[in-house]
C-alpha cells in the first residue's frame, strides 16, 4: 500500500481548517482529503519533530493569507521541508485574507452580512462554530470556482504566487 | 441481541448523538457473509463494526454505555443507569432499538425510550421514567418496515413496569482494557467438560502471543483453573477469579491472551450475543489481532454481533463492507465541542476503496490535534525546563 496520495495542509486558522475539513469529505467535496493542521506556515516554525512525523511523499499544502506574515519563516518551512524530502509544496493564498475570499466567491458584500455579525472576530466565531456551513454557504451563492482561484503578484509572497495553483488540490 | 439504533443525550461524554446500526440494502458482495437475522432476509443490520478515533472520543463511552443499558435491563436496578448520567443538572435520554430472539425462536424488535431526571422528592435522587414498545419480525420485514408498527408514547411508564414487560433474553460480553475498574481479572466458570475446550483455546492464544509457552492443561485440583508451563521448565497457575495483572511469567500483551481466550470461548459457544470488545489488542502484535478479529467474526452466530474498538488502522485494509467501520471524532459547534459518529459509508458509496487510505488523509475528520505536543519543544528552548 503506498502513500503516493497523502495530504498535509498546514493553516493560517480555524477558519481555514473548518472549511477544509467540510469540504473535503461528501459528495459535493472539490478539495482533495488530507489531514490540515493549523500551524501558520508564514507566521510560526514547523520544527524538526514536527516536519520528521510526515510520511515520505506527503503533498504538502501551505494555507495562508497575504496581508500578514513574514517571508522568512516561510521560507524557514520550506528549507524544512525539503530537508526532510518532503519536495512536493503547493502554496494556497488567500488575497488578501480568508474573509475577502469569502465575500469574493458568494453574493455578500461584506463579511459581516454572512453571520450578521460585527466584525471579523465575531464573524470568525460564528463560522467555526456553525453547524451546517456548507448549507449555510449555499445561502449565499458560494462559488467553489472563485475561491482561492485570485493570484497577488505584489507583496513579499509574490514568488510563490502562482495561477492555478487551487487545481493541485481540487477533487478531479 | 443485536443493536439496531441508539441515541443519546447527557450520557458519559455523549451529548445528542445518534448511532445507527443497520444499512439500507443488500449488497452484491459481502466479505462477512449474510448480515442479517436468519429467516429474515430483509432485516439488514451491522454485525460487526469496527470503532475507531482518537482518545477521548468515545470508544470506551459506547462500550459501557451499552453495558450499563444490559445491566439496567437484567438487574432492574437503577445505579446501573444513574451513573451514566453526565450532568446532573439536565436531564439523560436514552432511546434503543434492539433484537432479541424470543423464546418461541421468534425475533423481537424493541424500543426503549428512557428519561432520567434529578428529583430531591425521591429516595434514589432521581425520577427514572421510560417507554416501551414491540413487535415480533415477520419474514419479509425490513428494519424499516418494521419501525412502522412501533408506536412511540411519551414517558408515561414507571422504570419496573417497563422493565417487566420488556424482552431481554441475551446475554452480553463487553471486554475492556485491565486499567478499566473491574476488568483486571480472568473471570470464567465453566462446567468440567467445557474446560478442555478453552485449554485448548487459551494455548493456542497464548502460545501465539509467547512461543516459549508450551501448554495448557486444565488443573485437577483447583476448580476453573489452567497450568500454563514454559519451556523451560517454569509453570503458573491462573484461576478463575485471579487478578490478570498478578499472572507471573507473562508479558503485558500474552497476559492479555487470557481475556482474548475468553472472549473467543464465549463467541464460539454463542453464550452472549452481543459482544463490545474495546482495545484490548493495545498491547498485542497488529497482525495477531487482525487474525483474532476475524477468527471472532467466523464464530458469530446468528442474532449476534460484535462490536470491536481498535487504534490499528491497519485493519481498516481488511475488506470489510463500508459499513463496518465507524469513527466517533471531536467537532465544535456553536462553543461546546461535542462527540460526532461517522460511518464509512455515509461519506463513501464506492464500496471498492480502501478505508486505510481515506483514513490516512482524514477523510474522516477525526484526526487528532497534536501541535501540544510540539509546543512542549518550544517550552525547553524558552528555557522553562
Amino acid at each position: 500500500m503506498g502513500n503516493n496520495n497523502l495530504i498535509q495542509y498546514f493553516v493560517e486558522g480555524e477558519c481555514e481548517e473548518k472549511f477544509i475539513n467540510v469540504f473535503k469529505t461528501g459528495s459535493d467535496a472539490f478539495l482533495k482529503a488530507g489531514k490540515v493542521e493549523v500551524l501558520n506556515p508564514v507566521n510560526k516554525i514547523i520544527t524538526e519533530a514536527r516536519a520528521r512525523t510526515i510520511k515520505q511523499n506527503t503533498t504538502v499544502v501551505l494555507v495562508y493569507d497575504i496581508d500578514k506574515g513574514n517571508i522568512d519563516v516561510l521560507l524557514s518551512n520550506i528549507k524544512t521541508l525539503k530537508n526532510h524530502s518532503l519536495t512536493k509544496i503547493i502554496h494556497i493564498q488567500s488575497v488578501m485574507n480568508f474573509e475577502d475570499e469569502i465575500v469574493r466567491s458568494t453574493s455578500i458584500n461584506s463579511i459581516d452580512e454572512m453571520f450578521s455579525t460585527k466584525g471579523v472576530e465575531n464573524f470568525k466565531e460564528k463560522f467555526i462554530g456553525h453547524k451546517n456551513i456548507k448549507s449555510k454557504l449555499e445561502k449565499v451563492k458560494f462559488d467553489n470556482s472563485i475561491f482561492w482561484s485570485k493570484v497577488y503578484r505584489n507583496g513579499q509572497f509574490k514568488d510563490f504566487a502562482i495561477k492555478g495553483s487551487i487545481k493541485n488540490i481540487r477533487k478531479e | 441481541m443485536v443493536i439496531l439504533d441508539l441515541k443519546l443525550n447527557n450520557v458519559l461524554g455523549f451529548k445528542d448523538i445518534h448511532f445507527n446500526f443497520t444499512y439500507p440494502k443488500k449488497l452484491r458482495k459481502n466479505s462477512l457473509g449474510e448480515e442479517c437475522l436468519k429467516g429474515v432476509p430483509n432485516f439488514r443490520y451491522k454485525k460487526v463494526n469496527v470503532v475507531m478515533g482518537s482518545n477521548s472520543n468515545g470508544k470506551s463511552s459506547l462500550g459501557k454505555t451499552i453495558w450499563g443499558l444490559c445491566l439496567f435491563f437484567r438487574k432492574k436496578e437503577s445505579n446501573n443507569l444513574i451513573k451514566l448520567m453526565s450532568d446532573g443538572s439536565d436531564s439523560m435520554n436514552i432511546s434503543i432499538d434492539y433484537v432479541c430472539a424470543s423464546e418461541t425462536q421468534k425475533y423481537i424488535l424493541n424500543r426503549v425510550a428512557i428519561r432520567v431526571k434529578k428529583d430531591e422528592n425521591l429516595t434514589t435522587g432521581y425520577s427514572i421514567k421510560m417507554d416501551y414498545d414491540c413487535v415480533t419480525l415477520r419474514g419479509d420485514d425490513t428494519y424499516e418496515t418494521a419501525c412502522k408498527n412501533l408506536v412511540r408514547k411519551i414517558y408515561n411508564l414507571d422504570y419496573l413496569d417497563c422493565l417487566n414487560a420488556i424482552s431481554h433474553s441475551d446475554g452480553w460480553f463487553i471486554a475492556m482494557p485491565i486499567t478499566e475498574t473491574g476488568f483486571d481479572k480472568f473471570e470464567l466458570e465453566l462446567e468440567k467438560p467445557n474446560r478442555e475446550l478453552f485449554s485448548n483455546i487459551l494455548f493456542k492464544v497464548l502460545n501465539t502471543l509467547d512461543p516459549n509457552i508450551q501448554s495448557s492443561t486444565v488443573s485437577n485440583e483447583i476448580d476453573d483453573a489452567y497450568i500454563i508451563k514454559f519451556d523451560d521448565g517454569k509453570n503458573t497457575i491462573v484461576k478463575s477469579g485471579d487478578r490478570i495483572t498478578d499472572i507471573r511469567y507473562l508479558s503485558s500483551g500474552t497476559k492479555y491472551g487470557f481475556i482474548i481466550a475468553t472472549v473467543i470461548y464465549s463467541i464460539g459457544k454463542q453464550h452472549n450475543g452481543l459482544f463490545y470488545i474495546d482495545e484490548l489488542f493495545s498491547y498485542v502484535d497488529s497482525d495477531i489481532e487482525i487474525a483474532i478479529l476475524n477468527l471472532m467474526i467466523s464464530l458469530l452466530g446468528d442474532c449476534e454481533q460484535l462490536f470491536f474498538s481498535t487504534h490499528n488502522s491497519e485493519v481498516l485494509l481488511l475488506p470489510y463492507p463500508l459499513h463496518s467501520f465507524m469513527f466517533l471524532g471531536k467537532e465544535k459547534v456553536d462553543d461546546q465541542i461535542k462527540i460526532k459518529t461517522i460511518c464509512a459509508s455515509d461519506v463513501e458509496k464506492r464500496n471498492n476503496v480502501v478505508v486505510k487510505n481515506l483514513y490516512d488523509n482524514d477523510y474522516f475528520d477525526i484526526s487528532p490535534d497534536s501541535s501540544r505536543i510540539f509546543e512542549i519543544e518550544e517550552l525547553f528552548d524558552n528555557g522553562e525546563q
